[in-house]
């Protein structure tokens, strides 16, 4: 069973560490071999995303993304680009790197702090099919909050309690209706004391009946404060711990099921 | 004010939440034709035209299960609250997140055609496995 920790400490801890070849170190330390549809870049806005174009690392094949178009304004932690937009910041890239350099490939369609957290919406791209997932692709999300709900302790599988018997975000009438797009409004009261943190590790997946296959994830969240201040954890490729607890979440909540 | 919002023609229903969330929990928005514009087409929003007839069996159900419609809102209250609008009132009723709540949102879903049960449907959905 897996007990709440200072998930902000533990967070920054785990930036310290990471690389630019963070996806590969994530795959090394879990033990978990990457599908060979994955050579998934993180985009880091629209510029990058276009000098990225749709350049694959693999042979040819169609590979399910995560693509970055865009920012909401955000000035505590954005960055402006070159469009009056905001970019996120993510520590680990630069903006000028070459496709060849990129090693991941992950991004999202908008995130914005909102009133009293954050919303956020990540669409995949290069379909929603695939012979290796017959079940397509499905979005799992693992939380850890110092103000978890549904009575249990984080780290803990969202939705929580469930709302059906599936590891997934949406239940199976929810991804019919948006098959490629994963939206969250995550929110919290102001606490009366302290500060209540919120974070969460986002995860794309192939699946073949109850296999789950990690193929691509994004950490984000949010902080709030007793004057009901928001400051936004701005979406970062996560460390190789997040996505092992992320990992081990859902196999705790789920042992019917296999997440690799 | 219940009857005066009652007895519209003209009129709009949100189901609103309020409260801590991580996947959100699902709102509904339920109007006349004649404001059939104010719909739009959000993330983990419910919409529906919905006729007079519907309308009046939502108060319906209020009053049955002895529930009041008050001046001010209740956005600071945990759990599901209405907003009932017309031209000339806006009222609110607080439905709170109870035993109670579920079967009042299940009643009012009863009561609505075919056609426009999914707005209910989705919030009943959400809130399977809640222990309240």
């Amino acid at each position: 069973m897996f007990a709440a920790r200072n998930t902000k400490q533990h967070r920054d801890h785990e930036n310290q560490g990471r690389s630019r070849n963070a996806a590969g170190a994530v795959h090394s330390q879990a033990g978990i071999q990457p599908p060979a549809a994955q050579s998934l870049q993180r985009a880091m806005g629209n510029q990058a995303m276009q000098a990225m174009g749709d350049k694959s690392h693999d042979s040819g094949r169609s590979l399910p993304r995560i693509r970055l178009a865009n920012f909401s304004a955000d000035g505590a932690t954005g960055q402006m680009n070159s469009n009056a937009s905001f970019a996120p910041r993510l520590p680990d890239k630069s903006t000028n790197q070459t496709a060849g350099e990129q090693d991941q490939n992950a991004s999202l369609t908008s995130f914005a702090t909102e009133s009293r957290g954050v919303g956020i919406v990540v669409e995949i791209t290069n379909g929603t099919s695939s012979a290796d997932y017959p079940d397509g692709y499905h979005w799992t999300q693992t939380i850890d909050t110092n103000v978890p709900l549904g009575g249990t302790t984080s780290p803990y599988v969202d939705p929580r309690p469930n709302d059906d018997t599936k590891p997934f975000y949406w239940t199976d009438a929810e991804a019919a209706a948006r098959p490629t797009t994963f939206i969250d409004h995550p929110s919290r009261h102001a606490p009366a004391s302290g500060t209540t943190t919120w974070d969460a590790v986002l995860s794309l997946n192939g699946v073949n009946g109850t296999a789950v296959t990690r193929l691509d994830s994004l950490a984000y969240g949010f902080s709030i404060d007793t004057a009901g201040t928001v400051s936004p954890h701005t979406p970062t490729s996560p460390g190789g711990g997040l996505v092992t607890t992320h990992q081990m979440t859902l196999a705790s909540e789920f042992p019917g099921w296999t997440f690799t | 004010m219940h009857d005066q919002l009652k007895d519209s023609a003209d009129f709009s229903v949100r189901i609103l939440w309020n409260g801590h969330e991580d996947k959100p929990f699902y709102r509904a928005h339920l109007v006349s034709a004649s404001r059939r514009d104010l719909l739009a087409d959000q993330p983990f929003w419910g919409n529906a035209v919905i006729s007079r007839e519907e309308y009046k069996s939502l108060f319906d159900i209020l009053e049955q299960r002895g529930l009041e419609i008050e001046v001010l809102s209740h956005k600071d209250k945990f759990g599901y609250s209405m907003e009932l609008q017309t031209d000339e009132k806006t009222g609110y009723c607080y439905l709170g997140l109870t035993e109670e709540t579920l079967q009042t949102l299940t009643l009012m879903r009863e009561v609505l055609a075919p056609e426009n049960k999914s707005p209910l449907q989705a919030i009943l959905d959400r809130l399977q496995g809640i222990k309240l």
